[in-house]
């Protein structure tokens, strides 16, 4: 070892200095507080994303006869059926728009391509799925009473169920600013046991009402809807922008009630994240975004419905994550 | 609490590891990254003063170094998920990290002159009553400030007990590259150090 080794290493090493530890130290409990503030997001993302395919399936088997005999009785053509968020011109006015409204929800967004004649209603049936999901937090005891004449839904399942609504409903009346996240996490959960449940049909088998009820408020529906339409800014504008984004980025489409704070509450938070945001004018709001990745799509999913779950009255259908490739392929 | 944690409480009964003493800096970073602070805390204590010392005698300054070994610290916190034991020792990664941010602080004051020397510091005084060996470790790290970065790093780095495959891996060159770096450097040094004795 040369001298001026041995100078150097002979030298005692410094010590670093206290405040510095202190801040370092304190930085990583920050950021591990978040971190995992982050996994529990990916948890209740996971959570929300994954069903328990027995329940969910038997609760789809189960309603889905009934809504084969409700549109069988409430229309006259085997009408196609819009999906959640699917697309849907409504200009102009035609015998099958008017099919189509009336065999789809009365809460259905309703948004077709410009080009809406028989081939693309066509394809719009065969790309949609006439389900919607809901949370068990928002079962209705009609919904239960379908589940409960269901063979295919076991009695375990059931319970589990119930027990769920009802610890929802005691956690509700206890709620104080501590336990939200613990009940933001158990709403999130409910959503793994989630039914797809057409709303019309829940709608219907629930209130027992029969197809000429069901027809009647659907035209009421579509003769409000038709009002609104008039002050509508939106549905070319919608198809305009889907075609020129990159087919292979996603999309978030969430609907929400069509009230200005509603709106305003979710467009504040897509904006932030998004290239677009744009609101139909239909009863329901549908907004786009444009992501990169699904996992972005998925990030921003989730500071939604984290805030969503705050106020239950913002989202009124469960939001999904298409390609918008798959949305452009409506349009074509 | 997290996987380090754990696996201590299981692997007790083994009679292998039982505290995070035990554990290595790799494991101790991979349970960090799982929200484990206590992990993150004994990783920062085996090597805050290596790497402080590190920092102080590469740039010379103690503001500068205090910074520099923040944001070294904060990468660490930041890429902590990211970090692959397959691909580098914990070590070798940290000094890495050290070695191209303090890079980046000279790239910044390039024009800056080493005039602000401040690093022979009251702790080296405390600690080395030996006024020759004072007088000389001062001159050394006077010499050391004029050398280029990349001779200076190489050299601060062989003696924090880096292997010349370590400094290789760290500084980025090839392991002959170390060695003419670090003649060069100690050549150079004793040369200034002669001249101003």
């Amino acid at each position: 070892m040369s001298e001026l080794e041995r100078l150097y290493r002979e030298a005692p090493k410094l010590k670093s200095p206290a405040h510095l530890d202190k801040n370092i130290l304190q930085s990583a409990q920050d950021a591990a507080r978040v971190s995992t503030g982050l996994r529990i997001d990916e948890d209740k993302r996971q959570a929300l994303f994954s069903w328990k395919p027995g329940l969910a399936l038997a609760s789809l088997c189960t309603v889905g006869i009934g809504i084969g005999i409700a549109m069988h009785a409430g229309t006259r053509n085997s009408a196609p059926s819009a999906g959640n968020f699917d697309v849907v011109q409504l200009e102009p006015v035609a015998s099958r728009r008017e099919e189509a409204e009336l065999s789809v929800a009365a809460n259905q967004t309703l948004d077709l391509p410009e080009v809406a004649g028989d081939a693309a209603m066509a394809r719009l049936s065969e790309v949609t799925t006439p389900t919607m999901e809901l949370s068990v937090a928002e079962v209705t005891d009609e919904a239960v009473a379908v589940m409960r004449e269901s063979d295919t839904v076991t009695l375990a399942d059931q319970a589990a169920v119930l027990s769920r609504r009802d610890a929802k409903a005691t956690d509700s009346d206890a709620m104080g600013g501590e336990l939200v996240e613990e009940i933001l996490a158990e709403r999130l959960s409910d959503r793994e046991v989630s039914m797809q449940v057409p709303r019309q049909m829940r709608k219907q088998s629930a209130n027992a009402e029969g197809a000429d009820a069901l027809a009647a408020r659907a035209i009421a529906q579509r003769e409000s809807r038709s009002v609104q339409r008039k002050s509508a800014t939106g549905q070319a504008d919608v198809n305009r922008w889907l075609l020129v984004q990159n087919s292979t980025h996603y999309s978030i489409q969430i609907a929400v009630k069509n009230t200005e704070s509603a709106l305003d509450s979710v467009a504040e938070k897509f904006n932030h994240r998004t290239e677009k945001v744009i609101a139909a004018d239909t009863q329901w709001v549908l907004l786009h975004g444009s992501f990169n990745q699904r996992q972005q799509a998925e990030e921003a999913l989730i500071v939604i419905l984290n805030d969503a779950e705050k106020d239950d009255s913002l989202i009124e259908i469960a939001p999904k994550i298409v390609r918008i490739g798959e949305m452009q392929n409506l349009l074509k | 609490m997290g996987d380090v944690s754990k696996q201590a409480i299981r692997v007790t009964l083994f009679g292998f590891p039982r505290s995070l003493k035990a554990t290595s800096d790799a494991k101790l970073l991979h349970a960090y990254a799982d929200g484990d602070t206590a992990a993150f805390n004994e990783l920062y204590s085996r090597h805050k003063d290596g790497l402080f010392t590190f920092t102080s005698r590469l740039l010379a300054q103690t503001a500068a170094a205090e910074e520099i070994t923040q944001d070294v610290w904060m990468a660490v916190i930041d890429q902590a998920a990211k970090f692959e034991p397959g691909a580098a020792v914990f070590r070798t990664w940290l000094y890495r990290i050290a070695s191209n941010k303090v890079a980046d602080f000279y790239r910044r004051k390039v024009n800056q002159r080493t005039d602000e020397l401040d690093t022979k510091n009251e702790q080296f005084i405390a600690n080395q009553p030996d006024v020759e060996d004072l007088v000389l470790f001062d001159q050394l790290l006077g010499a050391l400030a004029e050398l280029p970065e990349e001779q200076r790093v190489t050299f601060v780095l062989q003696q924090e007990g880096f292997t010349y495959a370590e400094i290789a891996e760290i500084t980025g060159v090839g392991a002959e590259t170390v060695k003419s770096r670090l003649r060069y450097a100690k050549s150079a040094t004793q040369d200034r150090m002669e001249l101003k004795a």
